[in-house]
């Protein structure tokens, strides 16, 4: 899979992981890297384009078009069926197989979704220099109901500054249940970023945090490369669980006794956008989602599942 | 103008906001308009919220037109969490003719 040892994430990646929805890695790919990706990543846009022209014209005008084309065969090595074993889809010779090859990266992606993850998708999001336009706050695919989740890498291969086309997201919006963009009134919500980093950032995602493309006022084209992988194996303690056991209490409660350092205590991060009744509800999707990734059911954050549980407990013996 | 407020109250803080200009740029702008579209170079997250809660907006001159229902939770679902459900829809009129 990679040359080098993967680094895996800690128990306060994972844990900032649940309550965030994302996990950032600023200036982690090597520049020879980066700048391969500014070559290869407009091609395999304009690849995807022509594919997609093709097949709306019909099967006649997409066979024309794949023998009119000898350069996006070389493009076209860089996609894959979905389903297909992640490093097999991407090899060492492309740029998002050089990627995800970086230490830091192919830990996350072993600690997130295992040993065994496939290819979904990847595209080229290329903004242009003064494309002031700016896509609606939105959620890949469909509405999603399931724990076990997809990540999504999102590696900007050059510095974005202020205000140069970095992507919009949400913190915290990940386990909201909302399809596709009927959040697209959402113009502004208090807390939300847009990205700005240095050359070789990656902004790794649960796949149903909020995004959106943003406008662009600078002179450069703006290049992004996201890749959406899906987990094929179990994603319960994946990742360096040396301080797990210690830290992942069962009893937490901030309106009773709450330490520092427990797991609970990086779950309760609270967004600026979120009302008080639903920050508890998120509170309460974080337990499921890290009962799930810690494989400890009687995990809880301030006892809101559990004192409920009890209770179910009692009226089911009766 | 959309507000989604932090309680179901006009008086609740400003959690998010959108707005809609029905003069295409013709009128008088009622509040620094390129921040709350989205576009200005140097917004910053969370910055420009038009006001610090609805009533502020009332007493600028908005008019209420709309205000989420409340809907008791959905059995089954009730620890679902999803949109944004204070949402408060305003309104004001502009004479474009006066400037």
């Amino acid at each position: 899979m990679t040359s080098a040892a993967p680094n895996l994430l800690t128990t306060d990646h994972m844990a900032s992981f649940v309550a965030r929805g994302y996990l950032r890695f600023d200036g982690v790919v090597p520049d020879a890297i980066n700048q391969k990706a500014m070559v290869d990543l407009p091609v395999l846009l304009q690849s995807w384009v022509k594919q997609f022209v093709a097949l709306s014209a019909g099967p006649g005008a997409a066979a024309s078009a794949a023998t009119e084309h000898e350069f996006d065969e070389a493009a076209a090595m860089q996609t894959s069926n979905s389903g297909t074993p992640l490093y097999e889809a991407y090899g060492p010779e492309t740029a998002f197989g050089q990627m995800i090859r970086v230490p830091e990266i192919a830990g996350a992606i072993l600690s997130l979704v295992g040993a065994a993850p496939v290819f979904d998708h990847s595209f080229a999001h290329l903004k242009p220099p003064h494309d002031v336009s700016w896509q609606r706050l939105h959620c890949d695919a469909i509405v999603d109901p399931n724990t076990a989740f997809d990540i999504q890498l999102f590696w900007f291969p050059h510095d974005i500054a202020p205000g140069a086309g970095g992507t919009r997201f949400v913190p915290g919006s990940h386990l909201r249940q909302a399809h596709n963009d009927d959040i697209g009134r959402y113009q502004h919500l208090a807390g939300d970023q847009y990205f700005t980093g240095v050359a070789g950032t990656v902004l790794i995602f649960h796949h149903g945090l909020w995004h959106a493309g943003a406008p662009n006022h600078s002179d450069q084209l703006r290049v992004m490369g996201k890749l959406r992988i899906n987990p094929t194996t179990s994603q319960v303690r994946l990742w360096d669980t040396t301080d797990l056991d210690e830290r992942n209490t069962h009893t937490e409660n901030l309106f009773a006794l709450s330490h520092n350092r427990t797991v609970a205590s990086v779950l309760r991060e609270r967004q600026p956008w979120y009302n008080e009744a639903s920050y508890r509800h998120e509170l309460v999707q974080r337990s499921k989602l890290w009962r799930y990734l810690s494989g400890d059911n009687k995990f809880d954050v301030d006892w809101y599942l559990t004192r409920q549980e009890m209770r179910q407990r009692i009226e089911s013996s009766l | 103008m959309l507000l989604w407020l932090s309680e179901p109250t006009l008086s609740a803080s400003v959690l998010g906001w959108a707005f809609h200009d029905g003069t295409a740029g013709a009128g008088p702008q009622p509040f620094d308009t390129q921040q709350l579209a989205g576009d200005g170079p140097d917004r910053q997250s969370g910055a420009g919220a038009p006001y610090a809660d609805g009533v502020a907006a009332l007493i600028d001159g908005w008019r209420v037109i709309q205000i989420a229902p409340q809907r008791p939770p959905v059995a089954g679902s009730e620890h679902m969490v999803s949109v944004l459900p204070n949402e408060f829809v305003f309104e004001r009129m502009i004479d474009i003719a006066a400037g």
